[in-house]
Order: structure tokens, then C-alpha cells, then sequence
């Protein structure tokens, strides 16, 4: 675990690409069975070639023995036949005898011994001379070569034979020698030659592949690797030789009864220069292997664990350097993790921040316990706030090694919390300003909280209250609206509202109350003095409508937008329909189809402008059908900054007056008729008389005829005057439009009156050559009348001036006398009807006060102006404008109507 | 010859006045005092000149213009429209009279519109 640890860094800092190595830390671990003992004494013991060496005098006493002892049996066999005498028998055996056992030198030897001796012995004493044939010399030479061959063949068999027994032996040599050493270690030692065939196993193999060491001998190590590491393992035997050194390797070899078994070889030969022996030593790794395997899964594992969280996770060494850190770490200093790895919190933060790091870690290794605390860290200005934990990191014997800390950041969760707080601290202060009283109660009905209000209201203290059952605080309620629908509120989980007198305290309360599942929250007002005004209001509104309902006129309301909201009872009495039917603009229907688009137009200008609405028009009577006459009217009601906010109409019933009007037309009819009748007679009886009496030259008569006739005139103005007065006061007075010549006008009325007057000259100044659109008649009239006047108040004066103008837009007379004059205080009201003024020193002139009525009447119908300038005792100006009017349509369209009108008024009379 | 002038008028004083103002001037006279079946009398007389009162009891002055002016005997006869109403001449032309005299007049006036009218008659 160790080994893991000292990984970790670097697995972190290369980031899994090559986790990690079993190879290279095994490395460091593993020791070569031969580099403990001492090759060089190996050296010594074997010798390079395979065959003792034997010294020069051991080989020729060998071939000496052999030679010696053939020819002894030779001896001995001379007596049997000759079979065994031919030269061959002694020359062959020695020279095998020797080459096996002494090798080529001593079978050298013996060929030459052998040759000498067969040559002495069987040659020579055959041919019974010295002399040396030929012959004898060549089977010499024969015997020779035979000797060598032999020598040689018999030398290498022997070798062949006999080398695997000189591995064994140098094997068996060196295992004598550590045979202890041997037996007893763990790891298996593996002896081969060359080509892998095994020489010698340590007991150790059983343990570790299953077979038994003997079961292993001669059995080729190739085939008990698997093959692709097998063939790996070759190739690195072929580079070892050339380079002549050893090399680790890791493999699987096969276990006698089950599977694979994982080896961590160090391989190397026994003679350095002349490899021909493999030494393996063998350790079984497979649970080690395993064992890393599971390490790496939890490293995995752990790596996966902080690299997932978002929390600083991060193993200081005792030093303080950094030895594990995540990413977040990382992201969190912003440095790369290699950056990090190695250094400490110096190189990243600001010293108090490392103090408070130190401090923090130092507390943990001294206590040796998990400390958890809540930091705040500044770095780079950034702020933030973390829930650090930090562990002790300990090794297998349980020492501390380090420091684990884990960084959990809390800066939002602790804003969140800040906020949570504000709001909470901002919902308590609304709860206190709001106007509205608040209670809060939990599901026992205790007081969780109460504002100010609340005990404003309900006459208690919150700090007497509060965790108090209301049912205790305020024990009246029980069985009372309240609590009945309080309960019903949180049985339901339903929101309530409900404007209740609670007599305890004689108040109106308008309660809200939402139930949740903490409890219950009611909101509640104090509205006795709402429901005081409120009663004042139904009171008055009844008042209303009492008084809209006993009168005998129709009363509506409306809205701004004219929509008609109330009707009283006459109305549906009277027109039979319902308030469906009525609403809005259903009223139209009972309206005559003639007046609606007067009512309309006056009715949408009185919205506008705010005026009285004033309509004339019939309405249908549901009963009959027969329509009857009413004065609509509505008055605009404003509230406190005069803003409109409704309409109060009424409709009288002035069919009766309407009827009456009509009598008084027809009564003014006949009377200007009846009274006219006779004037006309007598006028002209009086005219007839003073014909009679003018040719009869009775010239008293006649003075008197004329003053008769003047009176007649009078009386026919008058009755003219009082006709046009009562007709204006209705409405009456009929216009006729034309156009016609103004100058023509004055020049023809100015003559007519200068012939009724002999004290005044009338001057004219100025002309008017204009067209005039307007009522010839009542233009001449209204001369007449201030003329007349003029000449009437002025009864010392002598002359009368008028001035006509006439520019593009309007016409303008001016009526000038030198009379009485009329005081300011009076100038306004002389236009009134039937005012009349007296001079100054209380003379009276005649009249009824008429005529400047009827003359103001005629020029406002003209759409004019009149006025009047005048200095008491020095005379007085009359000024008339009248605006130049052209032949509108208008105009036509009123021409037309009056027409109508006369015509009616005419087929009625 | 003299001209003969119809005076229609249910006023007895008003139609005896007249009557005598124009006898005095050397015209004929024909008086009555309504406007039932005027054209019979109109085409039994055959008047030079009508003068008609726009308001009688019975058939107003203008049904009786309207009469006359339909019937092709009648038609061409000037009728002088009189009225005690003021301010009428316009209206009293529109039906289709001649002429028009309001009431009270002078004798003057009187004249001069019959006379007018006598005389703008051809044949």
C-alpha cells in the first residue's frame, strides 16, 4: 500500500494515462537470487569448458594402462587361436579405452603407444628383420589414422554423452553448495540451459505452478510460459546473450491445475561470457498483481469519488505540499494540477490565508481528529466561504503522514441564507407596516406571532400572547363565526374571507384567513368605521332611490361613457320594458324614430363637453303605444376634483305643456287675428273719413282723423311687438332666409321713417353693397326699432346718424342720437324685455320696452352682435355686426324645416 | 267696363270696407264670407281680381289659391292674398298668389296693388 501511495501524485498529476507501473516499482523490490550470491565463484567452480581438464602424464598414463593392458590379454590369448592376434584388436580398444575416458590427447597417446607396440610385437616378429618394409610402414601409418579417428569420435561421444551430466553436475554443484538457501525461499529459481530445458527447480514451484521439481527436469520452460509471452521471453534471451546480461520480464506460466499464474522474472546466465545456463528466479506475483489491480479499482474509484465532486478535495504531505489534489483544486487556484503537485499554499494564497490553512492543519495532526470548520477565503479579491473538513492521512502503521482536506463551498448556499434572512427580517417589517393586522397561529391555535396591529386590535401584547392558545387568550371566540370558520379553513386547507362583528370588542373585523399546513395565517381590518360609512351610504342610496322612486318623473343614471345604468320605476311602468332591455342602449327603442338623432348628437356632445343635457323628444308608452312629449335632461355629477363620474337624467312629461304651447301658437294666432280684424276696419273707416272730410276741406276733422290713425298704428304695432315676443319666448318666432340687398334695405326703411318724422333728419353715411343672407323682414324690423327709438329719445335733437359698413366678413350698421343718453348701470339691461328707461330729469317717453328686446333677439338669431355706447345727456350709439352669411346647406336645411314648421302651424291654425 | 274684383273674406267689416273703397274707386264688387264652392262662383262672375283672406273659418285662403290655380277657367285670374299675420308676403307668394296685402292697411295701398293687378290682365 505504500508502493500505491507513493503513486498516487503521479497518477493524479498524469491524469490516468499510464496509471502506473507494477513493473518499475517491482523493479526497485526484486533481487536476483544470483546477484545475492556471488557469481564470480560460480566462475571458478565452472569452468568454461564442460571436461575436467586432465594434465599431460594423467593422459598418457591412461594410454599406457589401456595399451599395457591390451597387450597383457594378448599375451593370454596367444595361446587360443589367432583370432585375436591381428594388430587391429590391440590397436583399436586402447585407443577408445583412452579417447572415452581421457579424452583426444590420451587417445592420441594410445594410438601411437598401440601402433608402437603392435608394430614390435606382430610386424616385426613375423618378418624376423629389422628392416622396415613398405608395407609395414603404411600399415603403420593406417594404424595410426585409425587411432586418431577414433580418437577424436570416441572423444566426442563422450562428451555428448556426458555433457548434460555436466550441467547437472555444475547444477548440482552450486545447489549442494546454497542447497539450504534453496529450499527454503518463496520464490522459485529456475535453472535451464540454452534452450530453456530445465535443469533444476526449486521446491518452491509446487507451491507456486503446482508441479513437483522433479516433474519439471528436462521439461522445456517455453512450454510452461504462455505463448505470446513465451515468444517475448525468447527474443529477450537472444538480446541478453548478445549483450551478456540479465533482464526482468513479467509472464504468465501455466499452474499445474488451474489457469495462469503471473511471474516476475529476473533472468540471467550463469557464465557471463559464455552463456549456456539461464538462471531464473521466479516470483509469483498473481495476488500481488491482483492486490494492485484492486488498488487501482479503488484508486479508480477514488479518483472517480473527488473528481465528481465539485468540493475542493485535496492530501497535504506533514511539510504542507501538495501530494493529491482534484481538479477542483485545481480550478480552484487556478493553476494546472502539475503546477500544484509538490508545492504548498505559499506559492497560491496570501500568508494569512496560509496561516489560518496551517493553523487548521496543525490542530488536526496534533489532535489526530477530523476537524470541521467554516472558512473564508479571499484569494485573487474572490470570496468565498467553505465548509472545510480535514482528516488526518495516515499510513498502515497508523502514523500521520498528512493532512486530507476537503473544501465544500457554501458562498451561495450562505448568500442564499443571508437572503433568506433579509427577506425574513423584510416580511416582519411588512407585517409590522402593513396596515392590515396579522396573526399567524400554528395547528394548536398558539400565537406564532402577531404584529402591532394585531395588538392594536385585539387589545393584547404580543410578548403576553405569543406560544398561548388563542382559545385561552380569547375564550369568547369559541363556538363563535370565528372560530367556526377558522376550523373550517384549516379543515379544508382553504383560504376564507369573512366580514364579521366580534362583540368582545365591538368591532367589525374583515378577516382574511390562509390555512397551511404549519398552521394558520389571518389577516384582518378593523372596518367598524367602514361599515358605519357603509351604513350612511345604504342610507343614502335608499334615500336615493326612495326619492327617485316617489317622484313622478322618470330618472336614469348613466355611466361616463354614456351607457345607462339605472332606471327608475316609472320608467318601466311607463315604457314596459324590462331593465335587460333597457340597459345600455336599450332605451333607444322606446324612443321616436325622429328625435333619436337630435338625442344622439346633443347626447354624445354633452359627454364631451360635460354640458346639461337638454333634449326635447317623444317617448312610446309600452301601454298604448302612443307617444307622449318629455324634457330629457342630465345634470353631470363630479366628484372631488370635478371629474365627471356619473350622469343624473330625468324625463318630464311635458306632453301636457307641449299641448299647451300649442294652444298658446293657436291663441296667438287668433289674436293677432281677431285684433288686427277689426284695427283693419276701423283703419280703414278712418281713411274713408278723411277722404270724405279732406274733399269737403274740413280741416279740424281731418286733424283729428290723423291723430286717430296715428293711434291706429300704434295699437298695430304693439299687437305686432306683443306677437313677436310671445313667439320668441317659445320659440315661435319663424325666420325667412334670403339673400337680398342691405343697402336697398336701409335706403327703403330709412324713407318709411322719415316720413313719420318732421323733427329729424335721418343722414346715412357709408354703403353697404353687400348680399345679406338673413330675414329681410326682421333686419328691417330691427332698424325700425333702434331708429325709432333714436329719434323718440332724442325729442331735442334734430338729426339721427347711421353708418352702414359692410367688409367681406360681416356688416356692420351703427345707429347714432343726440338724446338722453343711458347710464352705464342701465346699458345692460336695456335689452331685457320690457325694460324702459326715462330721462334724466324724469321725463317718460311711450313704449313697452319691447323693441330693443326683439331687435337683440333678431341679431343674436343672425348669429350678431349688438351694443351699445352712451354718455347720459349727450346721446347714445347702437353698434350691430352681423357676420356675412353664406347660403349653407345648413342654412337651406333650416330654411327648409321652418318652412315645414309654418306649414304646420298654419294647418293647424 | 268696370272691373269686377271678388273680395273673399269671412270678416264682415274687412270685406264691407273694402267693398266701399273700391265702389268709391269705380270698381265693381262681388263680396262672400267663405271659400265653399269658389270656383262656381268665380266661374260664374268671372272677377277681374280675387281678394282673398289667407285665414278664413272654413277653407283656408291657400286651398283656395290651390282650386283656382288647378282649374284652366280660373287659373289665369290674379288673386291678392290679405292677412293679419305679419310678416306672411313670402309665404302667401309661395302658394302661388299674385299679390299680398297685410292687414291693417291703407286705403292707399289697397289701390294700388288692385290696381296693379286689374291691369296686368290681358283681355
Amino acid at each position: 500500500m505504500q508502493n500505491l501511495i507513493r503513486q498516487i501524485p503521479f497518477f493524479f498529476t498524469e491524469k490516468i494515462v499510464e496509471p502506473f507501473s507494477l513493473d518499475k516499482g517491482n523493479e526497485l523490490n526484486k533481487r536476483n537470487f544470483f546477484e545475492q550470491i556471488d557469481i564470480k565463484s560460480t566462475h571458478t567452480l565452472f569452468p568454461e569448458y564442460l571436461r575436467h581438464p586432465n594434465s599431460v602424464f594423467i593422459d598418457l598414463s591412461v594410454a599406457f594402462l589401456a595399451v599395457s593392458l591390451i597387450l597383457l590379454i594378448d599375451f593370454q590369448l596367444q595361446r587360443f587361436p589367432s583370432l585375436f592376434l591381428v594388430p587391429y584388436f590391440l590397436g583399436i580398444f586402447p585407443v577408445i579405452f583412452s579417447s572415452w575416458y581421457g579424452g583426444l590427447r590420451a587417445g592420441i597417446f594410445a594410438t601411437l603407444l598401440s601402433v608402437a607396440a603392435t608394430t614390435y610385437f606382430f610386424i616385426l616378429t613375423s618378418q624376423a628383420s629389422l628392416i622396415v618394409s613398405a608395407t609395414q610402414i603404411a600399415t603403420a601409418a593406417i594404424l595410426i589414422l585409425e587411432g586418431l579417428i577414433t580418437s577424436f569420435l570416441i572423444d566426442n561421444l563422450h562428451i555428448w554423452l556426458h555433457k548434460t551430466d555436466n550441467y547437472a553436475r555444475q547444477v548440482s554443484e552450486i545447489i549442494n553448495k546454497y542447497k539450504r538457501v534453496l529450499e527454503r525461499i518463496n520464490d522459485i529459481l529456475l535453472i535451464t540451459d540454452i534452450e530453456g530445458n530445465v535443469l533444476y527447480a526449486t521446491p518452491s514451484i509446487e507451491k507456486n505452478l503446482g508441479y513437483k521439481p522433479k516433474e519439471t527436469i528436462g521439461q522445456n520452460l517455453y512450454s510452461l510460459i504462455k505463448f505470446n509471452d513465451a515468444k517475448y521471453f525468447q527474443s529477450e534471451v537472444v538480446k541478453a546473450i548478445d549483450k551478456k546480461n540479465s533482464f526482468s520480464s513479467i509472464f504468465f506460466m501455466k499452474h499445474k491445475n488451474r489457469g495462469w499464474v503471473a511471474i516476475d522474472a529476473s533472468t540471467s546466465f550463469l557464465n557471463g561470457d559464455n552463456p549456456n545456463l539461464l538462471v531464473i528466479t521466479a516470483r509469483n506475483i498473481t495476488e500481488e498483481k491482483a492486490a494492485d489491480d484492486k488498488a487501482k479499482e479503488h484508486l479508480n474509484l477514488l479518483h472517480t469519488v473527488i473528481e465528481s465532486t465539485s468540493d475542493v478535495v485535496s492530501v497535504k504531505n506533514l511539510q504542507g505540499k501538495y501530494i493529491l489534489i482534484n481538479s477542483a483544486v485545481a480550478k480552484d487556484i487556478g493553476k494546472r494540477p502539475t503546477e500544484i503537485i509538490g508545492k504548498d499554499d505559499s506559492s497560491f494564497y496570501p500568508s494569512e490565508i496560509v496561516k489560518q490553512f496551517q493553523k487548521s492543519e496543525e490542530k488536526v495532526i496534533h489532535s489526530g481528529s477530523t476537524i470541521t470548520s467554516e472558512e473564508r477565503i479571499t484569494n485573487n479579491g474572490k470570496g468565498k466561504i467553505c465548509i472545510s473538513t480535514r482528516s488526518p492521512f495516515r499510513d498502515k502503521q497508523n502514523n500521520i503522514i498528512g493532512v486530507v482536506a476537503i473544501c465544500h463551498n457554501i458562498t451561495e448556499w450562505k448568500q442564499n441564507e443571508e437572503k433568506l434572512e433579509e427577506l425574513n427580517k423584510r416580511i416582519t417589517n411588512i407585517l409590522e407596516s402593513i396596515t392590515d393586522a396579522f396573526f399567524a397561529l400554528d395547528n394548536d391555535g398558539r400565537f406564532v406571532y402577531l404584529n402591532k396591529q394585531a395588538e392594536r386590535l385585539l387589545e393584547v401584547a404580543g410578548q403576553k400572547v405569543i406560544g398561548k392558545s388563542v382559545w385561552d387568550e380569547f375564550p369568547e371566540i369559541i363556538d363563535s363565526e370565528f372560530y367556526k370558520k377558522y376550523f373550517r379553513a384549516i379543515a379544508t386547507q382553504k383560504p376564507i374571507t369573512f366580514e364579521k362583528f366580534y362583540s368582545p370588542l365591538k368591532k367589525y373585523f374583515d378577516v382574511h384567513a390562509y390555512p397551511s399546513s404549519e398552521g394558520l395565517s389571518v389577516y384582518f381590518n378593523d372596518i367598524t368605521k367602514r361599515k358605519e360609512t357603509e351604513d350612511v351610504l345604504r342610507i343614502n342610496e335608499e334615500r336615493f332611490r326612495l326619492l327617485a322612486e316617489s317622484v313622478p318623473q322618470i330618472i336614469w343614471t348613466a355611466e361616463i361613457d354614456g351607457y345607462r345604468d339605472y332606471h327608475n320605476q316609472r320608467w318601466y311602468e311607463y315604457t314596459g320594458l324590462s331593465y335587460e332591455q333597457t340597459c345600455q342602449w336599450g332605451w333607444k327603442k322606446s324612443v321616436h324614430q325622429e328625435d333619436m338623432a337630435e338625442i344622439e348628437s346633443e347626447w354624445q356632445r354633452s359627454l364631451k363637453t360635460g354640458k346639461v343635457y337638454e333634449v326635447e323628444c317623444r317617448i312610446k308608452k309600452g301601454k298604448d303605444k302612443q307617444f307622449r312629449w318629455y324634457l330629457v335632461r342630465a345634470l353631470p355629477i363630479k366628484n372631488k376634483e370635478k371629474r365627471i363620474i356619473k350622469w343624473f337624467g330625468t324625463c318630464t312629461d311635458i306632453d301636457e305643456q307641449k299641448k299647451l304651447d300649442k294652444r298658446k301658437d293657436e291663441f296667438i294666432s287668433t289674436a293677432s287675428h281677431e285684433l288686427k280684424t277689426p284695427l283693419t276696419t276701423i283703419k280703414a273707416f278712418t281713411q274713408i273719413l278723411h277722404k270724405i272730410f279732406e274733399e269737403n276741406k274740413n280741416s279740424n276733422a281731418n286733424a283729428y282723423l290723423y291723430k286717430m290713425e296715428y293711434q291706429v298704428n300704434r295699437l298695430k304695432n304693439l299687437i305686432n311687438d306683443l306677437m313677436d315676443v310671445s313667439k320668441m319666448q317659445t320659440g315661435k318666432l319663424e325666420y325667412f332666409d334670403k339673400e337680398f340687398e342691405v343697402d336697398e334695405l336701409i335706403k327703403e326703411t330709412i324713407e318709411d321713417i322719415q316720413t313719420t318724422t318732421t323733427t329729424h333728419k335721418i343722414i346715412v353715411e357709408g354703403n353697404a353693397k353687400c348680399e345679406f343672407f338673413g330675414d329681410r323682414y326682421r333686419i328691417g324690423q330691427v332698424l325700425n326699432n333702434i331708429v325709432g327709438n333714436a329719434i323718440k329719445y332724442s325729442p331735442n335733437a334734430d338729426k339721427i346718424k347711421v353708418k352702414v359698413n359692410c367688409d367681406k366678413k360681416n356688416l356692420k350698421i351703427s345707429i347714432q342720437d343726440f338724446g338722453v343718453g343711458i347710464s352705464t348701470a342701465e346699458t345692460n339691461k336695456i335689452f331685457g324685455k320690457f325694460y324702459r328707461i326715462n330721462g334724466s330729469n324724469g321725463e317718460k317717453f311711450e313704449g313697452m320696452g319691447l323693441g330693443l328686446h326683439i331687435s337683440s333677439q333678431i341679431i343674436k338669431r343672425h348669429k350678431g352682435k349688438i351694443s351699445v355706447e352712451s354718455k347720459e345727456g349727450k346721446g347714445s350709439e347702437f353698434s350691430i355686426t352681423i357676420p356675412l352669411q353664406k347660403k349653407l346647406l345648413k342654412v337651406k336645411n333650416l330654411l327648409k324645416r321652418h318652412s315645414n314648421n309654418y306649414e304646420k302651424t298654419y294647418l293647424n291654425s | 267696363m268696370k272691373k269686377h274684383i271678388l273680395i273673399v273674406d269671412d270678416d264682415f267689416g274687412i270685406s264691407e270696407v273694402i267693398k266701399i273703397i273700391l265702389r268709391d274707386s269705380g270698381y265693381e264688387t262681388t263680396t262672400i264670407n267663405n271659400g265653399f264652392n269658389i270656383e262656381k262662383i268665380v266661374m260664374k262672375i268671372k272677377p277681374d281680381l280675387i281678394l282673398l283672406d289667407i285665414w278664413m273659418s272654413g277653407v283656408d285662403g291657400r286651398e283656395v289659391v290651390k282650386i283656382l290655380r288647378k282649374n284652366k277657367r280660373t287659373s289665369k285670374i290674379p288673386i291678392v292674398l290679405i292677412s293679419a299675420l305679419s310678416n306672411t308676403e313670402q309665404m302667401a307668394m309661395d302658394t302661388g298668389a299674385d299679390g299680398f296685402l297685410p292687414k291693417p292697411f291703407d286705403i292707399t295701398d289697397l289701390l294700388s296693388i288692385v290696381k296693379t293687378h286689374v291691369n296686368s290682365v290681358i283681355g
